[in-house]
């Protein structure tokens, strides 16, 4: 029998060089024993309960280079280091934050353990950047299908400062024909009064896994919003964490997640009001087709002193075929008296009365069910910022819609 | 004939709803039709125009000697038939002005004709928009999303302007317009009016046919054509009410 991921995973933890500071090291040692603890999920795990991971644990991929890396230019306000360069000039900087905002469990454990070339971006204090902060990872087009299954560990630390304003467009994509799987986890805190905004784009291919953990945590005042967008994969998953830490901050999550036949893409959101006077705002749009199947889990906690916390999380899911699935688990958990807060979460079909009206002025039925689904989707793409971001998404999202091409032809 | 419907029995959800309607339209001729609530009407229109849901049971639609019933709703639109809807749908996140460009092309590759490139289009729809009185901003907006009722209603003629169909079914345009509006849509229904093309109005209201002043006027009954008539049938329609004209025979010839 041919090894499994857990077995390349423990000889890739043996033989990993060990040249951190003391600190860090203890971390991954934390972080190796949990994983030799508990390896990976399995249906058991509440969070797992409706993705299997078996696609990836049968699996024996190897570690490889290719974190995530600076695409174009780093505005001014901005530094982008990787963190040996961090460490060699300020050993301790990270200390209080790196691997304490995401715990490591599962994937993220084994990622904390393994991750050599992390990034830091730094957004300096008071600094108003206008100009996005580019980043982005390629799993290239390398590899036939019978090659080697590769594992790429990546790591973002993202520290904005009080009173900063910066963006950050992330973007992760390959297309290589041989199994591969990126394991990434990042961390952000948004400082005092700072304002961060965080695209994050993937486009999943069908030898792509993506196992992505995002956990920020938000001091007083800090706003936080992140677009994320997920164009299917083999297997997706994305971890949300936003954690309201100080007085008055206030976090928007936007998600648009599309899986297609044989796609698996899964979304999980945790908003943590632990302070009084925040807000929240959760709207994730899933689109599913041929035998694809989504999930989206939600949770808003309000802790006990969070009065005045204001959160509201909305799940739409467009069902396209009758083979397609989606699992979706919306829930609060509120122990303030003093909050306002809503959650609802739809599943449908394209409505007949819009198919028909579209039709009856001459618009075919494929192409009046790809304006439609677009249609759906889009309200995610008007909410990004950038112009020339929402441009691309709207391409990429023509093209990856089943007959998304009529969308272009018809309009 | 532009249409000619022969015993038409349709059913909606196993319920038979049409029960054996006779009707012949001639190009130029513009065809009301009255009747009470639940009478049919729309679901005459709804079939006319090919609704999923709708099933023909017996009975035959020819549409310029075309067995109608065969083809898919895009494909009579492009054939010609245009049904302004009694209800026009809300499309968030689907512009006006596109969609009906997307329509419209696709009208103009099925007729052989060259498609419209933006300039042209939007030339076209500044002209039309003006005949209806209908506000570039709203047409600029996703299509009907917010609009009120009159203003929705202006958009279906809007469109059909645009689409410049060969028969027009106008269902219940007027309901929901003021009376400036009503006079507004009116004239524009009536300057499409020609020799070639046919129009089928479904209305409650005498009112909208001293505007849109028809050749013929039928009564929709549960399901039949109960009374056919000239134009003098609405006002007598609107004196009688539906039930003695119901049970009313139809006035004697002239010995
Ligand atoms: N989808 C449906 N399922 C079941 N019954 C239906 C459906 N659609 C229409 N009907 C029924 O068919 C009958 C005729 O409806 P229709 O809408 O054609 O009436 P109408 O003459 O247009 O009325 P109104 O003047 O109120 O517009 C009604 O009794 C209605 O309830
Ligand atoms: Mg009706």
């Amino acid at each position: 029998m041919t090894a499994d991921f857990r077995e390349t995973a423990m000889a890739a933890l043996a033989s990993r060089p060990k040249a951190d500071p003391e600190w860090l090291a203890a971390r991954r040692a934390q972080a190796e024993s949990e994983f030799q603890d508990h390896g990976f999920p399995t249906a058991k795990d509440e969070a797992w309960r409706f993705t299997s991971v078996r696609s990836i644990t049968r699996l024996p991929f190897a570690p490889r280079s290719g974190g995530t890396t600076v695409r174009g230019d780093v505005p001014e306000g901005v530094s982008v280091e990787r963190l040996a360069d961090v460490l060699e000039k300020q050993p301790r900087l990270l200390e209080p934050h790196l691997g304490r905002l995401s715990k490591p469990e599962f994937f993220s454990a084994l990622n904390a353990a393994m991750f050599d070339d992390a990034l830091v971006v730094r957004i300096a204090k008071g600094a108003v950047v206008e100009a996005p902060i580019e980043l982005g990872s390629d799993a290239g087009a390398d590899g036939s299908a019978d090659s080697e299954p590769t594992v790429v560990y990546q790591r973002l630390f993202v520290l904005a400062e009080e009173n900063s304003q910066a963006t950050i467009v992330e973007r992760h994509e390959g297309t290589s024909t041989s199994p591969h799987l990126s394991n990434s986890v990042t961390e952000i805190l948004v400082g005092k009064n700072a304002k961060l905004s965080h695209y994050l784009v993937h486009q999943g291919w069908s030898t792509g896994h993506r196992i992505a953990a995002v956990a920020v945590e938000q001091a007083r005042s800090s706003s936080y919003a992140s677009h994320v967008f997920t164009f299917g994969g083999a297997l997706s998953r994305l971890d949300m964490r936003c954690v309201l830490a100080g007085e008055g901050a206030e976090c928007a999550l936007d998600g648009l997640y599309l899986a297609r036949d044989g796609e698996h893409v899964d979304h999980q959101t945790l908003v943590d009001h632990a302070s009084a006077h925040c807000s929240s705002q959760q709207k994730y749009k899933g689109i599913l087709d041929g035998k694809g199947r989504g999930v989206f889990d939600g949770t808003v906690v309000v802790r006990r002193d969070a009065q005045k916390s204001d959160a509201h999380q909305e799940n739409r899911n467009l069902l396209l075929s009758d083979t397609a699935i989606v699992n979706t688990k919306p829930h609060l958990e509120i122990d303030a008296d003093d909050v306002t807060c809503s959650h609802g979460a739809t599943v449908g079909q394209l409505d007949q009365n819009q198919l028909f009206y579209l039709r009856a002025r001459g618009i075919d039925a494929a192409a009046a069910k790809a304006v439609l689904t677009h249609a759906f989707a889009s309200e995610l793409i008007e909410r990004v910022k950038l112009a020339p971001l929402a441009e691309e998404l709207g391409k990429l999202l023509r093209k990856s819609l089943p007959a998304g091409e009529l969308v272009e032809d018809a309009l | 004939m532009m249409l000619r419907i022969e015993n038409l029995h349709a059913s909606v959800g196993g319920t038979e709803i049409l029960k054996g309607i006779d009707l012949e339209v001639n190009p130029g001729e513009v065809h009301a039709i009255m009747g009470p609530n639940g009478s049919g009407k729309s679901t005459l229109a709804n079939v006319l125009a090919g609704r999923d849901g709708y099933e023909v049971t017996s009975g035959s639609i020819k549409y310029q000697g075309k067995d109608l019933m065969e083809l898919p709703p895009e494909e009579r639109a492009r054939e010609g038939i245009f049904l302004a809807f009694q209800y026009p749908v809300e499309i968030p996140g689907v512009s006006n002005l596109y969609f009906l460009k997307a329509g419209m092309n696709a009208v103009r590759r099925h007729r052989g004709e060259p498609e419209l490139d933006a300039m042209d289009f939007m030339k076209l729809a500044k002209e039309k928009m003006k005949l209806v009185d209908l506000d570039k901003e709203l047409a600029k907006r996703s299509v009907n999303s917010g609009f009120s009722g009159g203003e929705k209603k202006r958009n279906e003629i809007f469109q059909m302007a645009m689409l410049e169909p060969k028969l027009a079914i106008l269902d219940e345009t007027d309901s929901g317009l003021d009376i400036d509006a009503l006079k507004v849509v009116s004239e524009g229904v009536n300057a499409l009016r020609s020799p070639e093309r046919s129009m089928v109005v479904i209305t409650h209201y005498q009112r909208l046919l001293d505007y849109i002043v028809p050749d013929h006027v039928h009564v929709l009954f549960q399901g039949k054509i109960v009374r056919s008539g000239g134009k003098g049938l609405a006002l007598e329609l609107e004196e009688k009410g539906y039930e003695a004209i119901r049970t009313d025979s139809p006035p004697a010839a002239a010995p």
